[in-house]
């Protein structure tokens, strides 16, 4: 009698022996009881067989995957994300900061200037005064600059934070042990929809021109 | 119909220098009865202290903004109609029917220009 190589196999063909030695027990039917007893241990190395090439195909997938995450884990050592964070990304928001700063300094400067001049203005006959006034109203208006100037490097500096906290992230799942053992950055919250508003001046060609905010008033 | 020049204006900006920008803009339009606020907070309790004709908000503040400002404004009883113009950088339609849904008066987008601000103010008042 062939038998099985697994305990589940061995368990199945002592059930059929049982089962037909219950129900008959004839020479000719014994042998009947060891062909079938063949037939099934076929059937078991068949599938053996389709399981053993199943499983090495997945194992050569997995080793496979597990040499692409090695490989990205080595060039993103390689781009050394901790000195981005450390100094590369701080080192961009201070300058930024400090062009926002030198701004309002310069506007500042400027706007004393349109004001000793306004005052001086009072003492020019008519005529030069409007001109001059019409010149510092120029002036005033040229100042726009100043605040959308500095809502822009607002921007940027947001969105230097946002990829400081990305390779923060990157770090804490590739990087070192060190900064795996620092808790993962809370995921942003969804902002709220009136949030949602604030977005800064638009980019040339975007937005929606004063022309078109009044139509939707009128 | 003409404005009254003498009409006190409160107007409202997290950046010092739009607030200066802005009151030297009024004053070459002769409007000369200005006050500041540098947040909403604090341009609430001023609107609450004293009768202001107008109210000039910029939108991007925090923690209260302008359409928040706005909105604290038109809810409240004794401040309801006061004329509200909104000037600032957010451009989007959809930032402007925010507006308009809250009950701002007119909404002007930096930047602008004293004409721009002469003529938003005009209609503003229904002159």
């Amino acid at each position: 009698m062939a038998t099985g190589s697994s305990l589940g196999e061995a368990h199945i063909e002592r059930y059929i022996e049982q089962r037909f030695d219950q129900l008959h027990g004839s020479p000719s039917e014994k042998a009947l009881f060891d062909t079938v007893i063949e037939i099934v241990n076929a059937v078991f190395q068949k599938l053996r067989e389709r399981v053993t090439a199943e499983e090495e195909r997945i194992q050569a997938e997995i080793r496979q995957l597990a040499d692409i995450i090695h490989k990205a884990k080595q060039e993103i050592e390689a781009a050394r994300p901790e000195d981005i964070c450390s100094e590369h990304l701080p080192l961009a928001n201070g300058e930024l900061s400090a062009i926002v700063d030198h701004l309002e300094e310069v506007t500042g400067t400027i706007l004393d200037s349109c004001e000793s001049l306004e005052q001086l203005g009072a003492e020019l006959p008519e005529e030069q005064r409007e001109r001059l006034m019409d010149a510092i109203t120029r002036i005033y208006e040229a100042c726009n600059f100043h605040d959308l100037t500095g809502q822009r490097i607002t921007k940027v500096i947001r969105t230097l934070q946002k990829i400081e906290g990305r390779i923060d992230a990157l770090i804490a799942t590739f990087g070192d042990p060190a900064a795996r053992a620092r808790p993962a950055p809370k995921a942003e919250p969804e902002p709220a929809p009136e949030d949602k508003l604030l977005n800064g001046p638009a980019l040339p060609g975007e937005g929606t021109s004063q022309a078109e905010i009044d139509a939707l008033f009128d | 119909m003409s404005v009254d020049k003498n009409l006190p204006i409160l107007i409202v900006d997290d950046y010092k220098t739009m607030l200066r920008i802005i009151r030297n803009l009024l004053r070459q339009l002769e409007f000369t009865n200005v006050d500041e606020a540098t947040d909403g907070s604090s341009a609430l309790q001023k609107l609450r202290e004293k009768q202001y004709g107008l109210v000039i908000s910029d939108w991007n503040m925090q923690p209260m903004t302008g359409l928040d400002l706005l909105k604290a404004v038109r809810s409240d009883p004794k401040l309801k109609d006061i004329p509200f113009i909104m000037v600032t950088a957010e451009s989007k339609t959809e930032n402007v029917l925010a507006a308009k849904e809250a009950g701002v008066s007119n909404y002007i987008v930096k930047p602008f220009n004293a004409e721009t601000l002469r003529a938003k103010i005009t209609a503003a008042l229904g002159a």
